[in-house]
């Protein structure tokens, strides 16, 4: 079947049968709410629906409903994911398991719809288990998955599948959609071990305020274990998964990695773009492969250094920018190599393609290129290297001249190789 | 010199402006000081404590004083309740807010005690010790003198915002307690504090609902003994009480239960002393003992 | 109006206890007796939904006072963590999962919630006719926090951020009138409440419980604490409040107001003012005869709308 991402995000939680999908609409996220709500009119989707007036009620109603044991349902975007970012950090505190599709792009100011990961990353530290998927397909099979592994008793937290926004959530490709009796199999009913019903045999205080600093340790530290936990959760749920739809997944994919000289790690959609540009570069004679996050959160560390240790120069693509650090997986990645035997001699940081600017075999090219002159002489940028087109560039200058600022005084933009 | 003191007290007692009054006077007789409070969430009444570190270096530390050489206690019922002398150390020396000597059963530990309650009710009008127990402390320890202790009440009592006959007020209580608390010779060892350590140990993953902060309890609040918190207590005189439910009803902490024949009971050990059910009691059943 | 109620006199209060002893809060703290008087009402199948506010101290870990389930929201989300409970078990027992346990969800908040920060969320709430309770106990300030200005402070009262000199007689806005905020959404029920009135109180919540949607109350939340007052005030302060006219009784169905209690002959403002420090400087060092007229006036106009 050909779907979007968006429609796919609503047939997951079509087959997973959640029973609560809360809502509120933002660009370009919004076609999830409109299919399921369409779904809950018709009868199809047999789930309590509503409409919030803002993310943050809207995240604090799905994790409090998924506190009373009902599979819970939400999605959003970049300002909206930010605007809820206290409900983030409640309802991993709550241990409450719901999903929560975000579908990336660049946070403002100043304001953009197109994709970038800024929105997602913010949200790396809430306790939220995050799963980025590269296609149509990824999001269904990490909804399902998502809820498999945050519905565990062993985890009991929330998890975040991210698709970027229009590259994938308004990109329509085949998609297997899977047999409902066999998501019900992969995916049973949800069974809270404390489930919030108010009932007078049971009562519950959930989320007592703290006086202490070892009990809110204790706790804290729970969430943190309980988000490790989740890999090993994982890892089991796949074995499951792929009995059952034929599909593999793993935390991280490596492509053409085995005798690769180079490695550039990316994540999301764009990965796509890096894979062909990776194709490419071999035809053109680099020795070079790609390694992919699909698990950000908890950071499969162990992974990503087996994969990584013998290549001799990585190079870590991402599309966010944290002002004054520069890319945020970066440092995970280099802390991931650093006890690493043998490790790679460079790892260099590469942002670009924010607010959805395009990626291709020349940015590919010259990481791979900005990497070899790493591994030979030992220089390498200060990092993040921005990945900018000479093309671009002249649009920036023009649109700065338009918008009535003088150009002529700028400095020009540097090539590092 | 180097000088840890951690000061206890009650939410409302002002043990926060009284370690300000010793860390300023500190500061004024030329020494490095540093001095922070510490409270939870808790109301009025509550166990606050407050921190004053002092020494002719820059002072090294932060935060909670885990090891003092001083303790001061500004309400003696939270020895029993509060363990305010812990980490003591030895040679060390606590100054109490009470009438007269308490039995504390540590020889190793010098004791000075004052009755700055009294002398707060006689001159302030109410337990506000916050000026006393700094003057007191600092004399007992030595560490101003006398003319420092008192710009250092006026200073944090202006900054209170206080009306000048109540700062006034404040630098009498001061002068008095400055004047009946003998100094004691600190016996402390700053070696022993390098010596103290604890066993780190590594938390393990428990599984669910362990993991999960909640509490399945109902109501096991009354663990917490709120009654050490009255300093007047409501006393029934049956004879008089006509069971009309009043003083139940009006108990903000359901301290007051009915028998069967709507005879009210109060539970004193979690009566805070409010005392709403002696004011609205519509016979005037209820008396109040001090 | 005369509707079946069990609660006639005070000797009507249900006897079964939701509140334990040993609380973290204040003594003579307004607002508890409020919670306590609720939930005698409410009974044993509620979820308490709280928010930052000092009756969240009702659950202090590794304690709780409260014996009913509770669930700790933030601090503008109460009511979206209410909608999320409600539509959970709703949604569970609509597929047969559950037996549906006729939960009742009560938001407890203080004006600092209620008036300001999650008036937004409250607003949805309320506009998509969610089933539950929702009781704002008005102390008239942020008291957690130390006594800041909110929306809900009076006018001419202190708070620690309303400061009282040379140059300011306290809080210079007059306090944001969340009942009629409420009642334009048009709930099938809001009512205001005191601790002073009991029989008013169990019997509104009665009333309430009998109606399906959202049932909004708003409780004079007396804080000798905040206010400047001995503890054993709370109910003389109480009924001063409703006495002088400043704290009027008076509930909405469905969006019809009537007043539960009218005072026939007002006390004068000034009784109840003088009861506070927090509005020590209307009287000293000098009296601000202007201030206090202003309030009078404010009070008089509003029970010269109120018809009998």
């Amino acid at each position: 079947m050909m779907l979007t991402g968006n429609s796919t995000a609503a047939w997951a939680a079509r087959l997973a049968d959640v029973d609560y999908v809360a809502a509120y609409p933002i660009t370009p996220q919004s076609e999830i709410v409109e299919t399921l709500a369409k779904w809950s009119s018709e009868g199809k989707l047999r789930a309590k629906f509503v409409n919030f007036e803002s993310e943050h009620s809207m995240i604090t109603a799905a994790g409090a409903a998924s506190l009373t044991g009902a599979r819970a349902f939400t999605a959003t975007s970049s300002q909206g994911l930010l605007y809820a970012m206290e409900a983030l950090y409640t309802v991993a505190g709550w241990r409450a398991p719901m999903m929560l599709v975000n579908v990336s792009r660049g946070v403002g100011m100043p304001m953009i719809l197109q994709v970038e990961h800024g929105d997602v990353m913010a949200a790396r530290d809430s306790g939220f288990i995050q799963l980025h998927a590269e296609t149509c397909q990824e999001v269904l099979d990490f909804i399902l998955l998502g809820y498999r592994v945050g519905e565990d008793s062993r985890v009991l937290l929330p998890t975040i599948v991210n698709m970027d926004g229009f590259v994938l959530s308004f990109a329509r490709e085949p998609v297997e959609l899977p047999d409902k009796s066999d998501v019900e199999s992969f995916l049973p009913r949800f069974k809270h071990p404390k489930p919030l019903l108010g009932l007078e045999d049971e009562t519950l205080a959930y989320a007592p305020t703290m006086t202490e600093g070892a009990s809110y340790t204790y706790f804290k530290y729970q969430i943190h274990l309980a988000a490790q936990e989740a890999k090993h959760v994982f890892r089991g749920a796949v074995e499951r998964f792929e009995e059952i739809f034929g599909r593999h997944h793993d935390v991280i994919e490596g492509y053409m990695l085995d005798d690769a000289e180079i490695a550039i790690v990316s994540s999301n959609s764009y990965s796509s773009i890096i894979r062909s540009a990776v194709k490419a570069l071999r035809r053109n004679g680099y020795r070079v492969g790609m390694l992919r996050l699909k698990m950000i959160r908890p950071f499969p560390r162990e992974e990503v250094a087996e994969a990584l240790k013998h290549v001799g120069a990585v190079a870590v693509f991402e599309q966010n920018l944290a002002p004054g650090r520069g890319g945020a997986l970066y440092p995970e990645v280099v802390e991931a190599l650093y006890h690493a035997s043998p490790r790679p001699d460079a790892i260099l940081s590469f942002i670009g393609g924010l607010g959805g600017s395009p990626i291709g075999y020349s940015e590919a090219e010259y990481m791979v290129r900005v990497c070899e002159k790493a591994m030979k002489t030992g220089i390498a940028p200060q990092g993040p290297t921005i990945l900018c087109r000479r093309e671009d560039w002249q649009r920036i200058r023009a649109a700065l001249k338009m918008a009535g600022i003088p150009v002529e005084q700028l400095s020009e933009a540097i090539h590092h190789v | 010199m180097k000088l840890n003191i951690r000061l206890h007290g009650r939410g409302g007692q002002g043990i926060k402006t009284a370690g300000r009054v010793v860390g300023t006077a500190a500061f004024l007789a030329g020494y490095y000081a540093q001095d922070s409070p510490m409270y939870g969430p808790e109301r009025r009444g509550a166990h606050v404590s407050s921190f004053v570190r002092i020494s002719d270096e820059p002072v090294d530390g932060r935060g909670y004083i885990a090891a003092p050489d001083a303790v001061a206690i500004a309400d003696h019922s939270l020895l029993e309740q509060a363990s305010p002398l812990q980490g003591l150390r030895s040679g060390g020396v606590v100054i109490i807010n009470a009438a007269k000597h308490v039995e504390l059963g540590i020889p190793t530990i010098q004791q000075a005690v004052l009755d700055i309650s009294t002398l707060a009710n006689k001159i302030l009008g109410r337990d506000a010790v916050s000026a006393g127990v700094g003057a007191a402390v600092c004399k007992a320890l030595g560490i101003a003198g006398r003319a420092d202790v008192i710009e250092a009440v006026k200073m944090e009592m202006e900054e209170l915002g206080l009306r000048e006959e109540l700062i006034e007020a404040n630098i009498k209580l001061a002068e008095e307690c400055y004047a009946a608390i003998p100094t004691l010779q600190l016996k402390t060892n700053e070696e022993d504090m390098l010596m103290e350590r604890d066993e780190i140990v590594e938390i393990p993953a428990t599984p669910a609902p362990a993991s999960v902060a909640l509490i399945s309890a109902a109501g096991n609040s009354t663990a917490r003994k709120t009654g050490a918190w009255r300093d007047a207590t409501p006393v029934i005189n049956y004879q008089k009480c006509t069971r009309c439910m009043v003083c139940y009803i009006y108990c903000p902490d359901s301290c007051i239960s009915l028998d069967e024949t709507l005879t009210p009971h109060i539970d004193y050990e979690h009566c805070k002393g409010c005392l709403i059910c002696f004011m609205e009691c519509p016979p005037r059943a209820i008396q109040v003992e001090v | 109006m005369s509707e079946e109620t069990v609660f006639k006199t005070m000797k009507d209060t249900p006897r079964q206890e939701y509140l334990s002893p040993g609380s973290p809060l204040c003594a003579g703290c307004g607002g508890e007796i409020i919670v306590k008087l609720a939930l005698k009402v409410l009974g044993p199948r509620t979820i308490v939904v709280s928010v930052p506010s000092c009756l969240a101290l009702l659950e202090l870990y590794p304690y709780v006072s409260i014996k009913t389930s509770m669930l700790f929201a933030p601090f503008g989300a109460g009511p979206a963590a209410a909608q999320g409970l409600v539509d959970g078990i709703e949604a569970l027992a609509s597929k047969g999962v559950i037996q549906n346990p006729g939960t009742k969800v009560l938001v407890l908040t203080g004006d600092g919630a209620a008036y300001d920060i999650g008036l937004q969320a409250t607003s949805g709430a309320i506009q998509r006719g969610l089933d539950f309770y929702y009781l704002c106990y008005d102390n008239e300030a942020y008291g957690n926090t130390g006594f800041q200005y909110s929306s809900a402070t009076p006018f001419a009262s202190w708070t620690s951020t309303t400061s009282v000199g040379l140059e300011s007689s306290g809080n210079t806005f007059w306090k944001k009138d969340l009942f009629e905020i409420w009642r334009a959404h048009n709930p099938p029920y809001v009512a205001t409440v005191a601790a002073s009135r009991p029989v008013d109180l169990m019997r509104k919540f009665e009333k309430a419980s009998r109606i399906r949607g959202p049932k909004l109350f708003i409780a004079l939340g007396v804080c000798p604490t905040g206010w400047g007052a001995d503890a054993k005030e709370t109910i003389r302060i109480d009924k001063l409040a409703v006495e002088t006219g400043m704290w009027p009784l008076k509930e909405a169905i469905n969006g019809e107001v009537r007043h539960t209690y009218i005072p026939r002959k007002r006390k004068p403002v000034e009784e109840y003012l003088k009861t506070q420090k927090r509005y020590e400087h209307l009287f000293k060092p000098v009296r601000r005869d202007d201030l206090i007229r202003a309030i009078q006036e404010r009070v008089d106009r509003y029970w010269e709308s109120v018809s009998e």
